[in-house]
């Protein structure tokens, strides 16, 4: 008993293995398991992945237009604010030299020790003041507080500021930062004066450094650079990194605008504002580390943009794998299901089949034995060769029975000729018919009954499946007959559909059996004669082609299994 | 040997015309007194006119098939024997055969030769029978 049943799991194990290899294998299977996996991918790639991708994309476009406008907003302020600084710085050291030389009681000349008491006021209110001196209208300097004594009696005439400032209804001129004498980045500011009608000049220099350390060391100065450049474009102030002070600028603010932003063709910005005292603008531009953090910035969003994409892609892919893979199992059960119903079909059919060959060899058997009866001379017969001939032939045709039978049955267990072909149903019927059921239905007093319209087009399908199907309904039919019946297969077509109907004139099936009738392993045979798988695969055989398969019955009266096919699959 | 068989009443119900007509010629070379029945409703006809000791039945026929002309033989004949013969030798028919009161179940093709001893046998039995029928009918009578 255990070996019994240790061989029966192995045949098992066989069966599945064999339909295993026949999905795997088999070229047209894996062409449509391969469709139908491009298929989900397209879909999913369009339903998930198209809307992210614009998603991701309008998402960097925007963040990117945030991201450039806080910059150049930054810059612009940033520009802003540093021009009032310096703004600031050069109006209240002019207010500064005013209010010095703006004193009544100021004469003409002034001595060195009065000179020296203006610069060291001077020197307190900012400490930018490097010096202080005076000349007439000789243009010679008179005299001369500071650091550096040699100035003194020193020719100005040549000096453009000297002759801007003689001409100018202003008080005042502040001159470009320029080297001078003493090698060092300076400016000037000269400022005018007349006592008793004499237009007397003081020159003041100044040291920007302390201002622009001021305002290069202020936090919101930490990730940008100021230059400060003149009405031509020359450095008056810049970091060492970027130039050089009286070196051309890489760039020449726009005059026509007191405040602006311009962006390089390589992503830099630079903002510009105008001071109001001077023709000096302030420059702002970023430090290479701050454009290339925003730059790393925008490197990690679409990175991470990308891996979120390709993750995506990734589980796309994955799932359609498993969809597939489902579909394949799904497949295989369903194969199982047909070759498990198949076999035993061949089981219930066996009585039949035993029965149609037994009889023709019975029959060569018995000719055979009365031919050796009249040769043997206990029987002393008389018969001639020639009273021979009818049970020759009665041989004959006994064998072409079981040769018929047999070709049959070979047709209806082949897997071979598993492919879709076009098919007159007709002949498909006609050939199972008498083939197989018409004599085994005689002999049990079933009549059948073949309504066939001749005008039914032919159908791409597969015989094989169909014929089970067939075979299935007709079994069914014949088991629901008793003792005497009749069993109709009928055949018809509209323009879209082929419907093939069998009927008994069987007992019947009731309503809450009917319910159930397709499900897999419910039967009403007695145990051992049926599986119940016959109408649950013939169910799915028919979905497969693209059809459907209706039963409708009535206690006591009989069944019809209608199948309707599609003319155009 | 022939006057042996020729006690022996046939009755061989095959609708296989082709071999009804064949084993009808071997049985009666032999010395059997054979009639021969192409189906149910015959046998039924045939046993109504004359005893037959033997009835050789086939299993699948049109109309009356050979479960049901077993059944009614059996009620109405009880002496009668019936050697089943079928072309579907499994274990069910020789069940469902000998619960009906069949004596045998013999698979096509046959053996004349194995025929014939079942014959001889059936034939015994019911002789048998008939000399216990006999005592039981003249006990009833006496």
């Amino acid at each position: 008993m255990q070996l019994n049943i240790s061989m029966k799991n192995e045949q098992d194990a066989n069966i599945k293995d064999n339909i295993n290899g026949d999905i795997n294998d088999n070229p047209i299977l894996k062409k449509m398991y391969w469709v139908m996996r491009r298929n989900y991918i397209v879909r999913l790639l369009l339903i998930y992945m198209f809307p992210l991708i614009l998603l991701v994309v309008y998402f960097q476009y925007q963040y990117n237009g945030l991201l450039t406008k806080s910059r150049e907003h930054h810059l612009m302020s940033a520009a802003e604010g540093q021009s009032r600084i310096l703004d600031i710085f050069i109006k209240e050291r002019i207010n500064n030299i005013i209010n010095l030389i703006d004193n009544p009681s100021l004469s003409y000349p002034i001595s060195s020790q009065e000179l020296n008491k203006m610069f060291e006021k001077l020197h307190k209110d900012s400490d930018a003041f490097i010096d202080l001196g005076y000349l007439d209208t000789t243009s010679i300097q008179k005299g001369y507080a500071g650091p550096l004594q040699f100035l003194e009696k020193k020719y100005y005439k040549k000096e453009k500021w000297y002759d801007e400032l003689i001409n100018t209804n202003e008080r005042y001129v502040i001159t470009d930062i320029y080297l001078g004498l003493r090698k060092t980045p300076h400016f000037t500011i000269g400022a005018k004066i007349i006592i008793n009608k004499k237009t007397i000049i003081f020159k003041t220099s100044l040291d920007p450094q302390k201002i622009y350390n001021y305002m290069t060391s202020l936090e919101k100065s930490k990730d940008i650079h100021i230059l400060i450049v003149n009405n031509s474009g020359y450095y008056q102030l810049a970091p060492t990194e970027v130039g050089k002070p009286m070196k051309l600028s890489f760039y020449i603010p726009n005059k026509s605008l007191n405040i602006g932003i311009k962006e390089t063709k390589d992503s830099r910005f630079y903002a510009f504002s105008w001071l109001a005292s001077l023709n000096w603008a302030v420059i702002v531009k970023e430090k290479e580390d701050t454009v290339k953090s925003y730059f790393n910035l925008k490197i990690e969003i679409i990175i991470a943009s990308i891996i979120f994409i390709a993750f995506l892609f990734f589980v796309i892919i994955y799932r359609s794998k498993n969809i597939v893979k489902v579909e394949k199992e799904k497949d295989m059960v369903l194969l199982q299901f047909e070759q498990a119903s198949k076999l035993a079909t061949v089981g219930e059919l066996a009585a039949g089949i035993a029965h149609e060959i037994g009889n023709p060899l019975n029959i060569i058997a018995n000719e055979v034995g009365i031919m050796q009866d009249y040769s043997n001379p206990k029987f002393k017969s008389t018969k001639t060769l020639q009273d021979m001939n009818p049970h020759y032939k009665k041989i004959i045709s006994a064998v072409y029975r079981i040769k018929d039978i047999n070709k049959k049955l070979l047709t209806f267990v082949s897997q071979k000729d598993n492919e879709l072909r076009e098919y007159n149903l007709n002949d498909l019927i006609e050939d199972l018919v008498s083939g197989f059921f018409e004599r085994e239905m005689k002999v049990d007093n079933i009549e059948i009954i073949r309504k066939l319209n001749h005008n039914i087009p032919t159908i791409l399908t597969d015989s094989n499946q169909l014929r089970q199907v067939l075979i299935n309904l007709l079994t069914n039919a014949h088991d629901a007959i008793k003792p005497s019946g009749k069993i109709t297969i009928s055949t018809n077509a509209n323009t879209d559909n082929i419907y093939i109907a069998v009927s008994d004139t069987g007992s019947g099936i009731s309503q809450d059996k009917l319910r159930k009738i397709f499900l897999p392993f419910y039967t009403t045979k007695p145990v051992g004669k049926g599986t119940g798988l016959g109408l649950s695969v013939s169910y799915s055989i028919i979905k497969n082609l693209g059809g459907t398969i209706t039963v409708d019955s009535k206690p006591g009266l009989g069944t019809t299994f209608t199948i309707i096919l599609p003319v155009k699959r | 040997m022939n006057s042996m068989y020729e006690n022996i009443q046939l009755l061989i119900v095959d609708d296989e015309l082709d071999f009804l007509d064949t084993i009808t010629e071997r049985m009666e070379l032999r010395g059997f007194v054979v009639t021969k029945a192409p189906n149910g409703e015959a046998a039924l006809e045939a046993v109504k006119t004359k005893k037959y000791d033997i009835a050789i039945l086939d299993l699948k026929m049109p109309g009356l098939d050979g479960k049901k002309v077993l059944e009614i033989l059996k009620r109405e004949h009880t002496n009668i024997e019936v050697v089943i013969l079928t072309a579907d030798g499994s274990s069910d028919v020789a069940e469902e055969t000998s619960k009906l009161g069949a004596f045998c179940v013999i698979t096509k093709p046959i053996d004349i030769e194995k025929l014939i001893s079942v014959i001889i046998l059936a034939y015994e039995s019911r002789l048998k029978k008939d000399s216990g029928f006999l005592k039981q009918d003249f006990e009833i009578v006496s």
